[in-house]
C-alpha cells in the first residue's frame, strides 16, 4: 500500500507532466481569428489583428457604447431598461422582439470600428483594442465588404447576409467612451455624496451589506457600485446601489442600519430569485448570445449580434424579464432597404428576371413563373413603392444567351447587353455586319429573347447607393 | 479597492480609468493559469471558449470585483472555474439520466486518471486546482468557495481514496 506522501508525489508529477502538455503560450486572441460571425458570441469574442502574441481581453464596453440600446421585450415592465431602438419603440413585447429579428438578407444597420486584416475588412461593434503587437476586438466581428477604404468608428449600412455586411453607405460616427461606472440613480443626500468610508469599517459594514443583499435574492435583485464623474471620466462621489423589490423607503431604513454610508436603494421590477432561473434556462439553451443577471438594467441582458427567429422565440417566454442587445439592428435608410431588395433580386437569377427603378422611385420587380422568390423580396421591399411585373425570362437564363452569343463570335457583333427592362439580350452589330444576318441566325435559338440592332443600347442598371467615403 | 483602483496599483499611470486595455493587461499574468484552470474543469477542447467567456464574465462584472474577498487572479480563476462548469453542463446536455457507474470494486485495476475521475467532485476539484493546474491552497480555496484547511483536508480525503483505489499496484 503506497503512502500518502508517495501518493501526493505522484500527483505532483502527473500534474507538471499534464501542465507541459496544456499549451498555454499561445495567444487566445489568435484561437479564433477570422472566424465570421455564426458561432456563439464569445467563441469569437477576441480577434488579434497583430501577428504577435497578443492577449486581448475583453469585452464588453458592449453594455453602453456599441451595441444597440438595450430593448426590453415587454411593454408591460419598462423598468429601468435603456429606451428601445428606433424600430421598436413602444411596441409590445412580441412585436419588439420581431422587429428586432435579423435574417440574411435584411437592411440592417451597425456602429463600430473598422479594421483590417488579411484584406477582410472588419467591424468590431463593440470596441476596438490597442494593444502590444496589434490590435483587437471585444465581442462579435462583423465582416464588411464594400468598405475597403475605411477605418475607425464608423456607422455602418448595408444587407446582412448571415456572415457579412455588404455595405451600402458609410459615415463617420464617433462613439463617446462614457464612463466605466454607471451613475448613481439617487439624488444625492444634503450637502451631496460624503467620501467613502476606509479601513475596517468600510470593509465591514460593505461586506454586511453584500451578504444581506445575498442572502435575500427574493427581495433584493443586487447590488452594485455606482460613481458620479466629472467630463473627464474621474470619479467624483462613489455610492452602493441596492435594488430591491419591496419598499424602498423600509429597506433604505433597513440597509442603512447595516451600511450607514452612501447608500442608494432603488426600486426593481424583478429580484434575483426570479430572473435567475431565466438566466439558467437561457444559458441552457445553445444559441450564440450571452446572458447575465444585470441588476443596473433590472432584468436579464441577452446580447448578440443578430437576432435569429429561433433566439426570439426561445426569448418569448421570458419577454418582459430580458433585455435584448443586438449589434446588428433592422435599417430604416430608405437607400438601404431599397439596396437590399435590389441585392435579394439580384442574386436570384432563377426566379427574377431583374429589378430597376423608375422616375418616381419605383421599384419594378421582374419575375418569372410562379415567383417562387417573392415572399422574400416583399418581406424586404414592405412600405416602398414597388410595382411586380411577371416576365418571361429569369435574369439567369438572359445571362446564360449572352454568353453563349458571345462565345458564338458572330460576324459584326460589337457588344452584347442584357435588357433588364425589356427582358431580353440586345445585340449590337456595328459596320462590316447584317443586322439581318445577325437577327435571323439568333432568331433560330432564343426566339424574341433576343433583339438585334445598330446604334445605342438601351441598358438599365438599377441604381446603386454608394457606400464610398 | 475595485478592478479600477487594482488597475491604477498595477499599471502604468498611463491612463487615468480603466478601459478594456487596462483590464488586459491586469488579465495577462493570469492567463496561463486560467488556461490551464479551463482545461482542465472545462469540457475537452473548450478551454478557449470558456476562457473568453469568462473573460467577458469579468469585465461586465469588473465593479464587482473586491480586492477585500480576494486577489484578483483568484477573482478571475473563480470565474473561469464556473464558466468551465456551466461550459460542461452544456455539453452533457443531451446525454440521458440513466443508472449511476458502478463504484469501484477491489479487483479493478485502475490507473490514476481513471481514479481521479472517480473521486467525489469536490475532492476531484480540489485535486485539479491543486496538483495539476498547479494552483496555491489560496487559490484553490477561492475556487471551492471554502477555508484553506478545509482545501487540505479535502486533499488529504482524496489521496486516502486515490491510495485506496490504487492499491500499491496502481503506484
Amino acid at each position: 500500500m503506497s503512502t500518502d506522501h508517495e501518493i501526493d508525489i505522484r500527483l505532483r508529477a502527473e500534474g507538471a507532466r499534464w501542465r507541459s502538455q496544456v499549451p498555454i503560450d499561445r495567444d487566445v486572441a489568435d484561437v479564433r481569428f477570422g472566424e465570421p460571425v455564426g458561432g456563439r458570441l464569445l467563441g469569437r469574442l477576441v480577434l488579434g489583428l497583430g501577428s504577435l502574441g497578443v492577449l486581448v481581453a475583453v469585452v464588453a464596453v458592449l453594455t453602453s457604447l456599441r451595441l444597440s440600446p438595450s430593448v426590453g421585450l415587454s411593454d408591460e415592465t419598462p423598468g429601468r431598461s435603456q429606451p428601445a431602438g428606433p424600430e421598436s419603440a413602444a411596441t409590445p413585447a412580441a412585436t419588439a422582439l420581431d422587429l428586432n429579428i435579423v435574417r440574411p438578407g435584411d437592411a440592417v444597420v451597425a456602429t463600430g470600428a473598422m479594421a483590417e486584416q488579411r484584406g477582410d475588412v472588419y467591424l468590431c461593434p463593440t470596441k476596438l483594442l490597442g494593444i502590444t503587437g496589434g490590435i483587437g476586438c471585444l465581442g462579435d466581428l462583423v465582416i464588411v465588404r464594400n468598405a475597403q477604404s475605411w477605418r475607425g468608428d464608423v456607422r455602418v449600412e448595408g444587407v446582412w447576409d448571415g456572415q457579412a455586411i455588404e455595405a451600402t453607405a458609410i459615415t463617420r460616427e464617433k462613439v463617446p467612451s462614457g464612463s466605466s461606472w454607471p451613475p448613481i440613480p439617487c439624488d444625492p443626500p444634503a450637502g451631496g455624496w460624503p467620501s467613502l468610508p476606509t479601513g475596517d469599517d468600510g470593509e465591514s459594514t460593505g461586506r454586511a451589506l453584500e451578504q444581506e443583499v445575498g442572502r435575500h435574492p427574493e427581495r433584493y435583485i443586487g447590488l452594485w457600485p455606482a460613481a458620479t464623474t466629472n467630463a473627464a471620466g474621474d470619479v467624483k462621489n462613489r455610492a452602493l446601489v441596492v435594488g430591491t423589490v419591496d419598499d424602498v423607503q423600509s429597506v433604505t431604513q433597513a440597509l442603512t442600519a447595516i451600511y450607514p454610508f452612501n447608500l442608494c436603494v432603488v426600486r426593481s421590477d424583478f429580484s434575483a430569485a426570479e430572473l435567475q432561473p431565466v438566466v439558467d434556462e437561457l444559458e441552457s439553451l445553445d444559441y450564440p448570445w450571452h446572458v447575465g443577471l444585470e441588476p443596473r438594467v433590472g432584468r436579464v441582458e441577452v446580447w448578440t449580434t443578430a437576432l435569429t427567429p429561433e433566439m426570439a422565440e426561445a426569448l418569448a417566454p421570458f419577454s418582459g424579464k430580458v433585455a435584448l442587445q443586438t449589434a446588428l439592428r433592422r435599417s430604416t435608410d430608405p437607400e438601404t432597404r431599397r439596396f437590399a431588395v435590389i441585392h435579394a433580386v439580384n442574386t436570384d437569377p432563377v426566379n427574377f428576371g431583374g429589378v430597376y427603378l423608375e422616375d418616381d422611385g419605383t421599384l419594378v420587380i421582374l419575375y418569372v413563373g410562379a415567383n417562387a422568390g417573392g415572399a422574400i423580396v416583399e418581406r424586404l421591399a414592405s412600405g416602398m413603392a414597388v410595382r411586380w411585373e411577371k416576365v418571361e425570362r429569369s435574369s439567369g437564363e438572359l445571362r446564360q444567351a449572352a454568353t453563349e452569343i458571345r462565345e458564338r463570335s458572330l460576324n459584326g457583333v460589337t457588344w452584347i447587353a442584357i435588357d433588364t427592362i425589356r427582358n431580353r439580350v440586345h445585340v449590337g452589330v456595328g459596320p462590316g455586319g447584317s443586322v439581318a444576318d445577325v437577327s435571323r441566325l439568333l432568331a433560330e435559338d432564343y426566339g424574341d429573347g433576343v433583339y438585334v440592332s445598330e446604334g445605342d443600347v438601351l441598358v438599365t442598371l438599377p441604381a446603386m447607393p454608394s457606400a464610398s467615403p | 479597492m475595485g478592478v479600477r483602483e487594482l488597475a491604477r496599483t498595477l499599471l502604468p499611470a498611463r491612463r487615468r480609468s480603466l478601459d478594456a486595455e487596462d483590464f488586459a493587461d491586469a488579465v495577462r499574468p493570469h492567463m496561463p493559469a486560467m488556461i490551464r484552470l479551463a482545461a482542465r474543469l472545462g469540457p475537452s477542447e473548450g478551454e478557449d471558449d470558456v476562457v473568453q467567456e469568462a473573460l467577458v464574465r469579468a469585465w461586465r462584472h469588473r465593479a464587482r470585483f473586491d480586492a477585500r474577498r480576494g486577489t484578483f487572479g483568484t477573482w478571475l480563476l473563480s470565474i473561469v472555474a464556473n464558466e468551465a462548469h456551466r461550459a460542461t453542463a452544456r455539453r452533457r446536455r443531451p446525454l440521458t439520466i440513466g443508472a449511476p457507474q458502478p463504484a469501484s470494486s477491489p479487483e479493478d485495476v485502475l490507473d490514476l486518471a481513471t481514479a481521479i475521475r472517480r473521486l467525489a467532485p469536490r475532492q476531484k476539484l480540489a485535486v485539479d486546482c491543486f496538483y495539476f493546474v498547479g494552483l496555491s491552497i489560496a487559490e484553490t480555496a477561492a475556487i471551492m468557495e471554502c477555508s484553506e484547511g478545509t482545501v487540505k483536508s479535502t486533499l488529504a480525503d482524496a489521496r486516502l481514496r486515490l491510495r485506496n483505489a490504487l492499491g500499491s499496484d496502481g503506484i
